[in-house]
């Protein structure tokens, strides 16, 4: 990123673009390559997001891309990447449901204090 | 409202609910004129499509074509308020003619507020500030929602000023918006649009500032207040200081006020000593002399436990004591008889272990209660053990056949003839983020970005249990400090409870607004103390799975949190690189700790509660000395303060690894936190600070001597 005063900046406008984001984003210092592995998903994000517009804008009868394709495309990929995580309203119901069950008491039991064998990781799983 | 011209059904339609809804209004009433509404009307009509209707009502009403101004706002009038249809009746209710025409009345009606606030008395400016940032917030948002985008650039140049003290980084990520799409997909948007932002004034302040908006009609803001805001007043004339306060923010708990809410009875007293362990009278392998003076010891802890201690009904269940545990506390005695006493005339010692060539790929690490394993989570899904004693490791040999062995020597042989000093624990398919030693050195469990939680022996040094439900990654785990239970937390916004003989979590902690950053366990086992990224620490019940406390007040999401052995305070620090000190029974700050420059990634409480050491990004561990109890206190705090650190970190032997790049990708450290170089105004409490040399502390602990241990990575 850095250049001397007398050399010609030669570094893509896309790079220097990207550089101006991170920093907006009160990133101080990164390495170069965090750059162009930035550019490098951006570009394939987009292309994706495209070529699914174009797919859905042909099954439109329309030449042209639209917003609505766009729009649409983005739609179809965010339920697999870019998730989020629950709602807190959801999240709250699911805890209620599980914290209503008391702690369960302790066995009266020797020996290690684990799950049942099938669940754990000890057993010998092949067979000769 | 004076009533309209009906002029067809359609018309008729729109007047009717617009009669309706300006019902209840008061300030529309008396402004709005009959000309505007025929605006509103034919704005209805247009956005519905009925050509028809609106040429007959433009042509009987004589409007001039005045549509391109309206357009401009009901075009993006924000549909996800009120739902698109019913735009028109809180149009309606809140119309003010100088206001909609104009673009620029959201910076008008700020401005003007924000000069009306300058100039009112001191009295009220700390709380009317507090106020106005989230009218400034949602201004802005909506300025975005209607496309207006240089207008709120201009906006947020102008008055983001005085709100960055508080807000620096919600600020920026504002500014990073773009559009209205932007305003309503980002994360940070939505929780504001979502949760109603709740403020604390008096009395007096509340009513002079709805008394300035309804005076000079400013709608806009009235409107957002009303939308936005939970204003709760307080009795009495006092200025509050409201920021970084305790119920200032969203924090989800818009009906009760924290105060009340942070009233919620706790019992934090120490479990009772189960009789059977009585350590007391199985002293075994003790001289004579040795057990009277451990009988003594124990005695005077059994003495101080009684008063304040827990009764059986209150206690978590807990497996029956056994050798182990009896071992444990004998060996506490003793430790209790050797500890070194802390005060900030005797510093603590500190240990220093210093991991190299790690790479950057070190997440974290954590070293026994009795500093004889310490243990690393690496990026590459492996958790590297090493052996701080003598003690080689050894794993069994491939050819164990269980019926063979019959007593010990059996079970020493069947393992490898020389073990080595460090080991590998694969079965991770993900970044290792958390692990913890449990207190007897039998378990290991560790947090991954693979969504699990594993359990590891360290007698077999094997992958044991393997333990599902997050379904985001897991970023810190935690046991209980009597073994049986571990705490996990997560991206998911939730902390889950876990005990090692069920895979399914027997709690769910739920509600923080932010992924989960640490956990810890209160020593009585009964509490779990959580920091999440969206500011907060709460307490949690563990036997009801319900919130207790919130601690509202860092700046920064919060890294790290400690709870004093005792059971009585908490420390907590983070992004902000200031360490707070809470009192868990009220839920009150007692202290903040400034001095670190960079972000704290571990706490960790001498034995007595009194002193506090931290570690960070810094590369520098610092003590501090913590005031007890706001009245007198045991000993005084010496005005001292100390510049560059003047002990040495001892060094250990520094355990090696082969991993041989140099790429930064730890997980801590690339968080995008405001790394401010302050101007390092330190606290009086900070007693003294430890340089290393370009090694950022991961984790710290004081042991039950008071020695305290810290672990970092070689970063160059």
């Amino acid at each position: 990123m850095e250049e001397t005063p007398n050399k010609p900046d030669d570094t893509p406008r896309d790079y220097k673009i990207m550089a101006l984001l991170l920093q907006s984003r009160g990133v101080e210092d990164c390495d170069p390559s965090v750059i162009n592995l930035l550019l490098e998903f951006s570009h394939r994000y987009t292309v994706d997001v495209l070529q699914d517009a174009l797919v859905y804008a042909e099954h439109a009868k329309k030449n042209e891309i639209d917003m609505e394709d766009v729009r649409l495309a983005i739609q179809g990929r965010v339920n697999y990447s870019f998730t989020s995580p629950p709602e807190k309203e959801f999240l709250l119901e699911l805890a209620e449901e599980r914290n209503k069950h008391p702690l369960p008491l302790i066995p009266e039991k020797y020996g290690v204090r684990l799950p049942p064998e099938k669940h754990t990781l000890t057993g010998v799983n092949f067979h000769i | 409202m004076r009533p309209t011209k009906d002029t067809d059904g359609n018309g008729g339609d729109a007047s009717g609910n617009a009669a309706a809804a300006t019902s209840g209004s008061s300030t529309a009433k008396t402004r709005a004129s009959q000309k505007q509404v025929e605006k509103i009307v034919l704005q209805y009509l247009q956005d519905k499509g009925y050509k028809e209707a609106e040429k007959a009502l433009r042509s009987d009403a004589k409007l001039e074509g005045s549509e391109s101004t309206l357009a401009d706002l009901a075009g993006g009038f924000p549909a996800n308020e009120v739902g698109s249809d019913a735009s028109v009746p809180s149009w309606v209710l809140f119309y003010n003619e100088a206001e909609q025409g104009n673009p620029d009345a959201y910076n008008q009606s700020y401005g003007s507020l924000r000069r009306w606030i300058d100039s009112s008395l001191d009295v009220y400016k700390h709380e009317l500030y507090a106020a106005s940032y989230p009218v400034f917030v949602h201004a802005y948002l909506d300025l975005l929602a209607r496309g207006l985008t240089e207008k709120a650039d201009e906006f947020i140049g102008k008055y983001a000023g005085d709100h960055v003290v508080y807000h620096a980084s919600d600020i920026t990520t504002l500014r990073t918006l773009r559009c209205a799409d932007h305003a309503a997909t980002n994360e940070l948007a939505k929780i504001y649009r979502a949760n109603k932002y709740s403020v604390r004034m008096t009395r007096v302040g509340f009513e002079l500032l709805l008394s300035f908006l309804q005076d000079h009609q400013y709608t806009l803001l009235m409107r957002l207040v009303n939308q936005h805001l939970n204003i709760r007043t307080v009795d009495g004339t006092e200025p509050i200081s409201s920021e970084g306060a305790a119920d200032v923010g969203i924090t989800g708990h818009t009906q009760n006020q924290i105060d009340a809410f942070n009233s919620q009875a706790i019992a934090l007293g120490q479990p009772p000593i189960d009789p059977f362990a009585d350590a007391g009278r199985r002293a075994r392998d003790a001289s004579a002399t040795e057990a009277s003076q451990l009988l003594e010891t124990f005695g005077r802890v059994k003495q101080e436990n009684s008063s304040g201690g827990l009764s059986a009904r209150e206690v978590v269940p807990m497996p029956p004591a056994r050798g182990a545990d009896v071992d444990r506390q004998i060996a506490d005695l003793r430790a209790l008889r050797k500890r070194v006493a802390l005060g900030p005339a005797a510093l603590p010692s500190v240990c220093m272990y210093t991991l190299h060539n790690t790479g950057g790929t070190l997440n974290c690490t954590t070293v026994s209660d009795d500093v004889s394993l310490l243990a690393g989570g690496f990026s590459e899904s492996y958790i590297k053990l090493w052996s701080l004693t003598h003690e080689p490791l050894r794993r069994f040999r491939g050819t164990l056949h269980p019926h063979t062995i019959a007593s010990e020597r059996d079970l020493d042989a069947a393992r490898e003839p020389t073990g080595s000093e460090s080991c590998r624990l694969v079965g991770h398919s993900g970044p290792v983020f958390g692990l913890d030693i449990s207190f007897d050195n039998k378990y290991l469990v560790s947090a991954s970005e693979d969504r699990t939680a594993r359990l590891w022996s360290l007698e077999t040094l094997t992958n044991v249990v393997s333990y599902k439900g997050h379904n985001y990654p897991v970023w810190d785990v935690a046991f209980a400090p009597q073994g049986f239970y571990f705490a996990t937390a997560s991206h998911d916004r939730t902390a889950r409870l876990w005990s090692c003989d069920h895979i399914h979590a027997l709690r769910i902690f739920a509600g923080h607004l932010s992924d989960v950053n640490c956990v810890r366990f209160h020593p009585n086992s009964k509490y779990v103390v959580t920091g999440s990224s969206d500011k907060s620490v709460r307490l949690w019940d563990v036997q009801r799975g319900s919130c207790v406390r919130v601690f509202t007040g860092h700046t920064g999401s919060v890294d790290s949190v400690a709870i004093s052995p005792d059971g009585r305070i908490m420390a907590s620090a983070g992004e902000d690189q200031t360490v707070n000190v809470w009192d868990l029974g009220s839920g009150r700050r007692m202290e903040e700790l400034v001095g670190h420059t960079g972000p704290v990634y571990s706490l960790g409480f001498s034995q007595e509660g009194t002193l506090l050491v931290s570690g960070g990004a810094d590369e520098t561990v610092r003590a501090w000395s913590v005031n007890r109890s706001p009245d007198a206190s045991d000993h005084p705090i010496i005005v001292k303060r100390r510049e560059a650190g003047k002990q040495q970190p001892e060094e250990q032997p520094k355990p090696k690894s082969e991993e041989g790049e140099k790429d930064s990708g730890a997980k801590k450290r690339d968080a995008a936190g405001i790394w401010k170089a302050k101007k390092v105004e330190e606290s009086e409490a900070l007693l003294a600070t430890w340089r290393t040399k370009s090694t950022p502390i991961f984790d710290i602990m004081m042991t039950k001597r008071n020695l305290a241990v810290a672990t970092g990575a070689f970063t160059l």
